[in-house]
């Protein structure tokens, strides 16, 4: 199985949303910088030192500026081989949005839409 | 930290094809499941559980429900201490209730629902009290 492992949202004012989930749910954000896509971090749930969740049946996620690469929430699936996983994604009647995108110390990258139009993510985490 | 995201929805038109889908390409575990309220919910495991039903591998598991609006988006949800002071705090700090709490029955908890400040639909659940 293919596990769900983190999800992502957009935002348009990354102040205003790092302020309002540190207050409400005090979770951890840290902005990361333009050479990392402007991206939020956002640690729901403590890690150990190796970045593994301390306690299971939790994910993090982070929050990118909203516009061009989606205005909804969606998740993000790990898989162990994104090519072969992006060619099920076809044909199991999904459709590749975009092209497979490395990001630095990560991974391999690309969204999807599932049969229902949902947008969905699914990385190859770097050395799997 | 203490409210982490713990669950995610998928909104589906044609459920069946859905759980084909997902069935088909991530090799998930998906199984109906009839709630307090009569409706069909299916409950969506992507990585594996003990038996309390909770993970024991990085990961979260989720529900996939019929979708009952059009504009019925992806769900995550964060599990909370009280539903009704994360609501509160929710008000105070920008964001909207959308839906005020709610029992899902069979002991499985309360739940409700909220727009953010940037308008991202989320959910909070609490856990009934372990007997």
């Amino acid at each position: 199985m293919n596990p769900v492992v983190h999800f992502e949202m957009p935002a348009e004012n990354k102040k205003r949303v790092k302020n309002f989930y540190e207050t409400v749910f005090d979770w951890k954000m840290t902005q990361l910088g333009p050479d990392r896509g402007d991206y939020l971090l956002a640690a729901t749930s403590p890690m150990d030192g190796n970045n593994m969740h301390k306690n299971k049946g939790a994910i993090n996620g982070g929050f990118y500026p909203k516009g061009k690469d989606g205005t909804v929430p969606h998740v993000v699936i790990a898989v162990d081989d994104l090519k072969k996983s992006m060619g099920l994604v076809k044909k199991s009647g999904g459709d590749i949005i975009d092209k497979p995108m490395t990001i630095p110390g990560i991974g391999d990258f690309v969204m999807f839409k599932d049969t229902e139009g949902n947008r969905v993510g699914m990385l190859q985490p770097k050395d799997m | 930290m203490k409210n982490p995201i713990v669950h995610f929805e998928i909104p589906a038109d044609n459920v069946e094809r859905a759980i084909t889908f997902y069935k088909g390409t991530f090799g998930w575990n998906i199984n109906k499941f009839e709630m307090a309220d009569g409706n069909d919910y299916w409950i969506v495991q992507t990585t594996e559980v003990g038996e309390d039903m909770k993970p024991t591998s990085p990961g979260i598991n989720g529900g996939l429900m019929q979708r009952k609006n059009p504009g019925q988006p992806f769900m995550n949800y964060i599990s909370v201490e009280s539903v009704e002071k994360a609501c509160r705090a929710i008000a105070a700090n920008g964001g909207t209730i959308i839906m005020p709490k709610q029992e899902i029955g069979k002991g499985m908890g309360w739940i409700a629902a909220f727009k953010d400040t940037e308008g991202n639909i989320m959910g909070l659940h609490e856990e009934a009290e372990k007997k």
